[in-house]
């Protein structure tokens, strides 16, 4: 089975996905895929935004603007829209670098996991699951893409562009409420990545649904739990 | 997997993603709430800033003429005063006493005239008496020469001492007029506004202000004053009888009306400032603010003449400025007016301003609704942007649209 077969799979088979992805574990394609993806779309989108209209609103929304003078506040703002397209490239490889250390650092809690729990895989295997589960992140790719193409308007963050987002979808906070941001971070996708990385350990593992859940939405809790009591101190 | 459960999962993927990306189009973006303000033909009054400090009209500083140490001190600062009252006196002991000295020896004086005369008529009779004898061959030429020499001379002893007693008299003179300046009163009616001198210190009689010499300072408080710097290049707006807003330092939220009076003609030149002109305005006095003579001020002095026109005008934050591109290139000035709820973009000639409104010569009419803040939202409005009007006190934040906000320091005005 080659990459597609294996992408194709992953959509109408999973199970038999991951028995492929666990004797050929792939990693270069998914990688690229997520990495041009998300680097892509996040240079795209400092193209189009008003990056001083960005600037100002979140130095405000951090607080940062009231130790600011009236004119200090316009010369960031002002610099920042200078170099949009410099920093649309800074952003896009700081993106690109985080999603390596983030697979990667996921990929050694499953190898330490899989350790203390005896579900015994490669680094190699557990990189190329973490990869291959989140390639449904894509999908907010291609959403903000679309938005991208035809909005009108400049001024817009990253968080109103994921209209899969439990926020857009759901709660529809405004920005600076509290858990706009969290809810604007998972959304759809995210939650189709869980499911096929918890199903990717049950397959692997073969133990139960709680076994596979807990094994694999253990440090996504943890991450989670902190941003929220973080959020909740804010508040 | 079938063929029909694979376009199945297909069909509710596409769904997954594409009805929220439908709607979120389809509502498209939201309208940023603005405040708006119709233009119209306004008064413009451009005005001029200038700094300085509160004084009276007259002010005059009371020194001694005489050295001696204070004995007594009748007034406070602060004090109402009138003409020709008695402030403070010296000691006037050491005056007194050369007073004293001076009568005593203008009697002595008296009393050696009195001397004298008696001397003189005796040797002008024993002259009178010796001329007969010597008519008459008594007495030889030798003894009546001498007899007269002593008339002469008893008459040099008479001028003598009348001259010695005038001079004792006009030392006399000066010595009581020493005495009646150890008492100091006031030159005119007015009040206190500083009193330097204590009782038991010395006073320092002295042209230069040196410790001692300046002991009270008497003001004529009639009329209130404001002397402000005008930099050169204002001064020429600045004429007598403009009308003036006058700050006070320590009452930044209250200030007196007032009007040029005088224009100084020369200037003033300030060590590493340019140079300025001394303006002296007039208060009109206010119960509500207690003057405080030398603190310090700002006035506000209007140059608008009085055959001023209105012209149109809009608020000064709407419009916005962009640099010049290039150095022989104007910089550019527009404001936004809002056209079938959304903002459209004039380029505008700005004219003069005062605090609140700037003239436009071009670009925008009476009449139309021009955009007036918030700023946040004003700042980074694009042409086009769709926008709807929101009441100044529901004023939004702009942090995003459509949410209100409460910090907005934009000029509350709607139509």
């Amino acid at each position: 089975m080659n990459s597609f077969g294996v992408l194709q799979a992953l959509v109408f088979e999973p199970k038999k996905a991951f028995a492929e992805i666990g004797e050929r574990p792939r990693i270069l394609f998914p990688l690229l895929l997520l990495i041009l993806g998300t680097a892509g779309i996040t240079f795209w989108f400092y193209q189009v935004v008003d990056l001083g209209w960005l600037t100002d609103r979140q130095l405000h929304a951090g607080g940062s603007a009231r130790q600011m003078t009236e004119q200090q506040l316009e010369t960031v703002v002002k610099a920042a829209g200078e170099h949009q397209g410099v920093a649309g490239v800074i952003t896009a490889v700081i993106t690109a670098v985080a999603i390596v250390i983030a697979y990667t650092l996921f990929s050694l809690y499953y190898l330490l996991a899989g350790k203390i729990t005896n579900v015994q895989r490669s680094f190699r295997q557990w990189f190329a699951l973490s990869c291959w589960c989140n390639l449904p992140t894509l999908l907010t790719v291609i959403t903000s893409g679309i938005m991208l193409a035809t909005t009108t308007s400049t001024q817009f963050d990253d968080a109103e562009l994921k209209v899969l987002s439990l926020n857009a979808l759901f709660f529809h906070r405004a920005f600076g409420e509290p858990g706009y941001a969290l809810l604007s971070a998972i959304g759809l996708p995210e939650l189709l990545a869980m499911y096929l990385s918890v199903l990717g350990v049950r397959v692997w593992s073969g133990r139960s649904w709680i076994f596979s859940a807990i094994f694999t939405l253990l440090p996504a809790a943890v991450i989670l739990g902190v941003v929220a009591l973080f959020t909740m101190g804010r508040s | 997997m079938t063929g029909m459960k694979k376009l199945l999962v297909v069909a509710a993927l596409a769904l997954v993603m594409g009805v929220p990306v439908a709607m979120r189009m389809k509502r498209g973006g939201e309208a940023k709430q603005v405040q708006v303000e119709t233009v119209e033909a306004r008064i413009i009054s451009p005005t001029i800033l200038a700094s300085g400090s509160l004084t009276y009209q007259t002010e005059i500083r009371i020194m001694s003429e005489v050295m001696g140490r204070v004995k007594e001190l009748y007034v406070k600062e602060g004090d109402q005063v009138k003409q020709g009252d008695l402030l403070l006196r010296l000691d006037p002991a050491t005056v007194r006493a050369q007073v004293d000295r001076l009568e005593a020896g203008l009697m002595q004086s008296q009393l050696a005239i009195e001397r004298a005369r008696v001397g003189a008529d005796t040797a002008e009779t024993k002259w009178t008496r010796y001329q007969k004898l010597r008519e008459s061959g008594v007495i030889d030429a030798n003894t009546y020469d001498e007899v007269r020499s002593q008339r002469d001379q008893s008459k040099v002893e008479l001028q003598s001492a009348t001259q010695q007693s005038r001079q004792t008299e006009a030392s006399l003179k000066e010595a009581r007029e020493q005495l009646a300046k150890t008492e100091l009163r006031a030159p005119i009616s007015g009040r206190l506004t500083a009193v330097k001198i204590k009782i038991g210190e010395t006073a320092v009689p002295s042209a230069t202000s040196i410790a001692g010499s300046d002991l009270l300072v008497i003001a004529d408080t009639t009329n209130l004053y404001a002397e402000v710097n005008v930099n050169e290049t204002d001064v020429a707006r600045v004429v007598p009888g403009q009308q003036a807003r006058i700050v006070p330092a320590a009452f930044p939220d209250k200030s007196w009306q007032g009007s040029v009076e005088t224009v100084a003609v020369s200037p003033v030149q300030v060590q590493g400032q340019g140079k300025s002109y001394l303006v002296k305005i007039r208060l009109t006095k206010s119960s509500d603010l207690q003057f405080h003579t030398g603190m310090s001020c700002r006035a506000e002095i209007e140059t608008r003449g009085t055959d001023a026109t209105p012209v149109t005008a809009v608020p000064v934050q709407a419009v916005q400025y962009e640099d010049a591109q290039e150095r022989d290139e104007k910089a550019k000035s527009g404001i936004f007016v809002m056209v079938n709820g959304k903002a459209v973009k004039h380029e505008v000639e700005a004219g003069i301003a005062d605090d609140t409104y700037v003239a436009i010569s071009k670009g925008v009419k009476t009449g139309e609704q021009i955009i007036t803040g918030p700023s946040k939202v004003l700042r980074f409005l694009h042409d086009g942007d769709r926008v709807s009007v929101v009441a100044a006190d529901a004023d939004a934040s702009g942090d995003k649209p459509g949410v209100k906000g409460k910090d907005s320091k934009a000029p509350a005005k709607t139509p």
